[in-house]
């Protein structure tokens, strides 16, 4: 077994047994739901609900309901579109490419990075498709056989890049987030007392025996999963910003893209899990697991990818100002100054001056603050695609184009509508899912358990 | 021979086998088993059992239910017997005229399967060759309107005609038997044989030579009463000369929007374009503008002075006073001009200009006061203009109405003199001053008549209304200038119940013809003799009829008209100058005097100048705007109302900035409040604040008070960013740079830098692999700047053709218009640097000049040849054609508007709704409209929601003459291809082509070198190309600009 040093801080605290990390995690499963629980999923329904009327609304109606122009074609759903993708990107960092590095205390928040991430991504897709004109042709988009003829769908578009990258993305996800649940589910399965929870329970563990062998096979499908994910997370993210980079609009067309965007998704994943997990630790009582360490790692990924977003943000203004080109200077200059430097300054003070105070470890280690700025950080996330798009479009080469983009309350609606789905979902799932790996947890209770490292010491 | 011979089907049938017999009687030969498959029934019993009783039940109920489920059968009925001129498919053209009172069109009309769908210019015509406005040719829709009255009305009910004539004739024969009066008000009418038929009907009440009983009175809403007046004063006739653009080097206009409203703008504006096109010898001509209101024919001037309105008439004597003194004449009395933009500069050099051009200039007013005309009459006679640019020998005979008649009509019905009032074509209720009361003088005539075609404010308060046809369902004849005729014809049966006005004055007058026969009368016996070489009417005729037009030039001048120089008295008439705020009621370039008002491809169309669309406004000088009104107007920035009152009228109108407008001066446009968008009138009528002045009308007003009330008003502008930021859009120089300069310093291309970091022209940069364009055709266009006046006619043309769906003002104000075709205006900056050089203050920059130069630009998709929109389709809608056309394939379109974000130009339109049948554009989308919809052009899908469009180069056009030019075996000839937009320019200023073709005119404007693509450096490739822009100046006014900051680092 693999031995730690005794000064690193414990990963699993309270003198928890292998029992208890059973009891633990199941408690939601099994229990009932609190009150608070109930007002939460209340809300986030009927907010899901709201957005899911604005988005029948603009099927009905047509994309005008939006507060899009000729000028300005995307805004918000984009917007959206790109930020929840980037929020799907913790999910599988944490699990596959922390697993690559051995990276223990990844085990108490892969599983809900990884609902997250399948959430997020669930919602990222639905705005590729509202968005089109005609949502019934949407399947148009997919290379299939038809009855046209030579029909077929453009490669050189980079929306169609997009929808391979998506649907592969979150297909990886999906398999890679299942195939870790198998064990838990069958802990679920075995100690479930009802009928119907056992039947289900038992049908979504696949037959797990945990023999052995079973154990082989999973930990070595986890690595081939972990090491197939582990591209995904730089590609997905790369081809979205492909949708901007290659296109001709100044501000849009910058070959930074493909790095910022990813260091920008996996910035904006870890703020949202932060979010996500301090809630959750507290609502179903896993302070024990989510620990302020695992806050501190977090927080530190969240330095380093804000940092390299600043680094982006400032070379991308060296750049416009190095290349002489006239349409990109401004574009990069009414940024910061014109009619939307109030995004822009959102955009900078969210994302690059708010995480800098993680410096001082008392403010990375205080639950509080780190919940603060992972909200920050989720807005000013949302801002800077919000600038991208629509700061890049509504004064782009022709100045009689020039206009300005306002929301409706359908777009409104359609967003806060995705962040309740998003939560309804996400609080289903904490009732019905495991939401610690338990048993991967366990096999790091010995090394990196309080109790055991307290023995240790003795 | 036995003709009973009999066949057999076989050898059993001939032999009666048993077997066959048997079978012969069973349809089937095998045995079907319809029992078993109905039910077990009894072998004998047929009764139905209630097993299958419920199974044919249901299958009825569901048989039943799939056929309601079935679309429902919209049936097209073929013709019983076909016209031979009608095939299904191919448009016929017919020549016709169009003529309201204010403009005038010789016109082709393109009918569809016997529905009129396209208006354009007819080439034949020497009046306005090929040429016309957006008002004309818009008008196509006003004749599908359904507020158009639909039977005649009496005392507002519904009347048939029968009851009407009778009712009619019995009144009028009273008046005529007790020998009252009968007046006819209209606009004027110069058809020989429409005031033939006024005359006829007359004679019924003027039975003795010199009678006035029955008097027809002609009244212009845009009145020329003035010029006429100065014209009888100073030449004894009361007539309108004519111009000629086309031989006029310099022009020179105080306040006479002549490319827009003033006399014949159709006209002028082909000879106009033509002439600021610089020739062989870099020469073009050059164009003085004085005015208050930033009109359109003002904002194309070389040299645009901004005077206060009652300093029109001391801008005329200036500069006659300083023409006079150079060539030893006296000098008249004069004025002072507050001026604040070198107007007194401008007129010398004016002056300067037309001294040297003497004979080849035009001298050119629009103020209705006779005083200044007749100053500005003396000028071109001073120059000798008459004989040369300006004909005395061919009056222009729109303009005809003398307000001293109208002021005389009205007076005459106050005192009750007047017993019947017929009114045609004109709108005095709406139109006339408030002052002169005519609506209660209205009131005082004991029978009124309207003759109107749809409901006007005069209409609706006449006892009869018997409404005329739309001038496409009518026959006429049209006599716009001198000896040259036109004639209209009809290009569709009556929609409603209405009769041509002509028939009916001649019915009540007793006389039971038809107009067309008396028309055909009428030409028999005047204008049979005038043809050459035409013994026989009915040739004669059919030709006429044939090519629209009918044109005698007068062999020789009637002699010299005698000029008797009136300027020194006019002069002493003048009226001083005003210190007071000043308004201008002017005539916007779609709307005009609102005669057609409710058309909704006019109120989409934006003004010219200020791109604001539905609705009328204060245009005030941003400077005078201040921080008290919203300059920067856009969607969420509303307008504020003001109130501006005057003579105990007032009216609340939100505040739009046009700059250019003379500081301390105000204009709101006439022609508002009239027409309708569905219940709502659109903006608000002016017309009565107008007032008399000197027995003339005078829409040019002192002593105006205005007052913000607070209120917010939401306008719709096409356009919320006014400059061009130092960018290359349009391309802009000095004829003197132009002439003096190789192409490099004032048409630079761009040179990109390439991996090796050597500069190369853009054309040798590809990221990818060309399109095979060099082979085949090329379709292209070349759009000349200089030509292009900013008029709009083409863009009311593509909607017109490409069925473009009217959007609304909502829509417009979120920048969702959806024009294929927009003309983009950009003012000039004081802070504009020259391209690339100087400090940027792009803040300063944003803002307009007081005074700025305007530039137009015609905007439609560029046909790249790497079009950007091509690469980021997902689903290849829009692809690239071997022949240079960027297409789209609505059928195909998934919506993503990827391809409108990437298009640099954003050109490309999206279907944000279903405009069709959208509930939000009932009242505007004529596409909407049961009948309006019969203007759609068939061979134009009417897109659907959620696809892209944007302009195709009218690829409908390309087919249809590629195929003609196949039947003929020969290449696509030059100009036998028209674009809508091309054709509604005459190709003046947009000219469409084959640029792989050298016969085509395209191939070598492109080879021009004044030519160049928009954003060439972005490598797109376009198949648009512009000619730069040359200003009849030494120098422009943003290399001006750069010199400043330079000095001051050297000093």
């Amino acid at each position: 077994m693999h031995k730690e040093s005794a000064i690193r801080t414990p990963l699993i605290l309270d003198s928890k047994t292998y029992h208890q990390i059973t009891e633990d995690v199941c408690a939601p499963v099994e229990g009932k739901a609190n009150r608070l629980w109930y007002i939460a999923f209340t809300i986030s329904a009927i907010t899901a609900l709201w957005g899911l009327g604005c988005i029948t609304y603009t099927i009905g109606r047509g994309i005008g309901v939006w507060g899009l122009n000729t000028t300005v074609g995307w805004a918000w759903d984009i917007t959206n579109f790109v930020w929840w993708v980037g929020i799907g990107h913790a999910g599988t960092l944490i699990s596959a490419v922390l697993l690559l590095f051995r990276q223990k205390w990844r085990m108490a928040i892969n599983r809900s990075a990884e609902a997250m991430t399948i959430f997020a991504v669930i919602m990222a897709a639905l705005f590729p498709g509202i968005h089109m004109g005609r949502i019934w042709m949407a399947y148009w988009v997919f290379p299939l056989p038809n009855t046209f003829g030579s029909l077929w769908v453009n490669f050189n578009s980079p929306l169609l890049w997009d929808v391979f990258a998506i649907s592969t993305y979150f297909s990886v996800s999906l398999v890679f987030w299942y195939i870790g649940l198998i064990p838990d589910f069958a802990t679920i399965r075995d100690r479930a007392q009802r009928a119907i929870p056992k039947k289900i329970y038992s049908i979504l563990a696949f037959g797990w025996s945990g023999n052995a062998k079973a154990w082989i096979r999973f930990e070595e499908v986890s690595l081939v999963l972990a090491g197939l994910a582990t591209p995904l997370v730089f590609s997905v993210h790369s081809i979205v910003s492909m949708d901007f980079a290659t296109s001709v609009i100044p501000g849009w067309h910058t070959t930074i893209f493909p790095p910022y965007f990813v260091a920008g998704a996996i910035f904006s994943g870890f703020a949202m899990v932060q979010t996500l997990l301090l809630m959750v630790r507290k609502v179903v009582s896993l302070e024990a697991y989510i620990t302020p360490k695992h806050i501190e790692y977090m927080n530190i990924v969240i330095i380093i990818t804000g940092s390299m977003v600043g680094v982006a943000y400032l070379t991308e203004l060296f750049i416009a100002w190095y290349s002489g080109v006239e349409y990109e200077q401004y574009a990069f200059l009414n940024r910061a100054t014109g009619p939307y430097w109030w995004a822009y300054w959102s955009m900078m003070t969210c994302n690059v001056i708010t995480p800098q105070i993680f410096w001082f470890k008392k403010i990375r280690t205080s639950l509080m603050a780190s919940f603060i700025i992972s909200i920050f950080v989720n807005i000013g996330m949302w801002f800077e695609r919000f600038v991208i798009i629509v700061t890049s479009l509504h004064r782009d080469f022709i100045p009689s184009n020039w206009s300005m983009f306002h929301p409706t309350f359908v777009d409104i609606g359609i967003f806060i509508g995705t962040i309740g789905i998003f939560f309804t979902l996400f609080l289903l799932y904490s009732r019905t899912f495991p939401v610690l790996a338990l048993n991967e947890l366990k096999s790091i209770l010995k090394s990196s358990g309080n109790n055991y490292k307290s023995k240790q010491n003795h | 021979m036995n003709s009973s011979k009999k066949y057999w089907n076989s050898l059993e049938q001939l032999n009666n086998d048993p077997e066959f017999v048997k079978s012969a009687n069973n349809e089937f030969s095998e045995h079907i088993p319809v029992d078993e498959f109905v039910g077990k029934q009894k072998e004998n019993g047929n009764a139905t059992s209630r097993r299958d009783f419920l199974k044919f039940l249901g299958f009825s109920i569901t048989a039943a239910t799939l056929a309601a489920c079935e679309a429902p059968v919209m049936k097209s009925i073929p013709y019983v017997v076909k016209p031979e001129e009608i095939t299904p498919g191919v448009p016929n053209y017919y020549a016709s005229s169009y003529y309201d009172g204010n403009d005038y069109g010789s016109i082709l009309v393109k009918t569809r399967e016997g529905r009129p769908i396209f208006i354009e210019g007819n080439k034949m015509s020497n009046v306005t060759k090929g040429r016309l406005t957006a008002r004309i040719n818009s008008s196509v829709l006003s004749l599908y309107d359904s507020r158009r009255y639909n039977a005649p009305k009496v005392n507002g009910e519904d009347a048939d005609w029968t009851a009407i004539d009778v009712d009619v004739k019995s009144k009028l024969n009273g008046i005529a038997a007790k020998g009252g009066n009968v007046r006819l008000l209209s606009y004027s009418i110069n058809s020989p044989s429409t005031l033939a038929a006024i005359e006829s009907f007359g004679s019924k009440f003027n039975l003795e030579e010199g009678s006035t009983n029955f008097k027809h009175v002609q009244y212009d809403a845009i009145s020329y009463s003035g010029m006429l007046e100065a014209n009888e004063k100073d030449f004894g006739k009361s007539m309108i000369p004519d111009y000629d653009f086309s031989k006029a080097n310099v022009v020179v206009s105080i306040d006479a929007d002549f490319l827009s409203n003033w006399l014949m703008s159709s006209a002028y504006l082909n000879d106009y374009s033509k002439k600021r096109i610089p020739n062989a010898d870099k020469k073009m001509s050059k164009h003085y503008h004085f005015e208050a209101l930033m009109s359109l024919t003002g904002s194309n001037a070389d040299v645009r002075g901004a005077v206060k309105p009652s300093e029109l008439g001391v801008v005329a004597t200036s500069l006659y006073n300083k023409i006079a003194s150079s060539l030893g004449e006296s000098s008249i009395k004069s004025g002072s001009i507050n001026d604040d933009n070198g107007v007194e500069d401008k007129i010398a050099s004016a002056a300067k200009d037309l001294l040297s051009n003497k004979g080849k200039s035009i001298v050119a007013c629009g103020v209705n006061d006779p005083n200044i005309q007749s100053i500005v009459n003396a000028i071109n006679n001073l120059l000798g203009n008459y004989g040369n640019t300006i004909d005395l020998n061919n009056p222009i005979k729109l303009k005809n109405g003398r307000d001293a008649e109208v002021i005389n009509l009205i007076s005459e019905m106050k005192s009750g003199k007047i017993d019947g009032l017929l009114v045609y074509g004109c709108d005095p209720s709406y139109s006339l001053p408030a002052e002169l009361g005519f609506n209660e003088a209205m009131e005082k005539v004991g029978l009124t008549i309207s003759l109107d075609c749809k409901p006007t404010f005069t209409s609706e308060k006449c006892s009869y209304v018997a409404p005329d046809n739309n001038f496409l369902e009518s026959w006429n004849d049209l006599n716009p200038k001198g000896n040259y005729y036109s004639i209209q014809q009809p290009t569709i049966n009556p929609l409603y119940s209405t009769r041509q006005m002509q028939t009916s004055l001649l019915s009540w007058a007793g006389n039971s013809n038809d107009f067309y026969d008396f028309m055909r009368k009428n030409w028999e016996t005047n204008m049979l003799p005038l043809a050459d070489g035409m013994p026989f009417f009915d040739g004669f005729w059919n030709q006429v009829v044939h090519d629209g037009i009918f044109e005698i030039k007068p062999t020789q001048p009637e002699g010299e008209v005698s000029f008797t120089n009136n300027a020194s008295s006019a002069a002493q008439g003048l009226k001083s100058s005003d210190s007071g705020l000043e308004l201008v009621l002017y005539a916007s370039n779609a709307i005009a005097d609102g005669s057609n008002g409710e058309n909704p491809w006019l109120q989409e169309l934006p003004d010219a100048v200020t791109k604001v669309v539905w609705d009328n406004y204060i245009a005030m000088n941003p400077v005078d705007m201040g921080s008290e009104y919203e300059v920067k107007t856009a969607q969420e920035t509303p307008a504020d109302l003001a109130k501006v009152l005057i003579g105990g009228l007032e009216v609340s109108l939100p505040v739009v900035a046009s700059p250019g407008q003379k500081i301390g001066t105000i204009g709101i446009a006439i022609g508002y409040g009239k027409g309708k968008a569905g219940k709502e009138l659109i903006g608000k009528n002016v017309f009565p604040m107008s007032t008399v002045n000197n027995g003339n009308i005078s829409r040019n007003l002192s002593g105006v008070t205005i007052e913000k009330t607070g209120e917010k008003f939401p306008i719709a502008s096409t356009q919320t960013h006014h400059t061009m930021m130092g960018r290359k859009i349009v391309n802009e120089t000095s004829l003197e740079t132009y002439k003096s300069k190789t192409r490099e310093t004032w048409n630079e291309s761009a040179l990109l830098v390439d991996a090796f970091g050597r500069k190369k022209p853009i054309e040798e940069l590809n990221l990818w692999n060309e399109h095979p364009i060099a082979q085949g055709h090329r379709w292209g266009m070349s759009i000349d700047l200089n030509a292009c006046t900013g008029c709009g006619a083409c863009v009311t043309a593509c909607h017109a053709e490409n069925n473009v769906p009217v959007v609304g003002k909502d829509e417009v104000r979120r920048t969702r218009t959806m024009s294929w075709m927009r003309i983009d205006r950009y003012y000039s900056s004081d802070a504009d640097p020259k391209r690339n050089e100087g400090k940027k203050d792009y803040q300063a920059m944003e803002n307009p000049a007081a005074y700025p130069e305007v530039v137009y630009q015609p905007l439609m998709c560029q046909h790249c040849n790497h079009a950007p929109c091509e690469t980021v389709c997902p689903v290849a809608a829009t692809t690239h054609s071997n022949e240079g056309l960027n297409q789209m394939t609505y059928n195909r379109c998934v919506g993503t508007r990827y391809c409108a974000n990437n298009c640099p130009f954003k050109v490309r339109r999206f279907n944000w709704f279903n405009y069709v049948a959208d509930e939000k554009f009932v009242d505007v989308n004529p596409a909407q409209d049961e009948l309006m919809r019969m203007v759609l052009n068939p061979d134009v899908t009417v897109r659907s929601r959620g696809v892209m469009e944007k302009c195709s180069m009218c690829v409908q056009r390309i087919q249809a003459g590629k195929l003609e030019a196949k039947k003929k075996s020969e290449p696509v000839q030059n100009g036998a291809i028209k674009t809508a937009c091309s054709a509604a320019c005459n190709d003046n200023a947009i000219v469409f082509g084959d640029i792989n073709d050298e016969k085509h005119t395209i191939w070598s404007l492109v080879k021009d070198e004044r030519s160049y693509n928009m954003l060439e450096e972005i490598g797109v490739k376009p198949n648009i190309y512009y000619q730069t822009k040359v200003r009849n100046v030494p120098t422009p006014s943003y290399e001006k600009n750069i010199e400043k900051p330079v000095e001051e680092h050297s000093a």
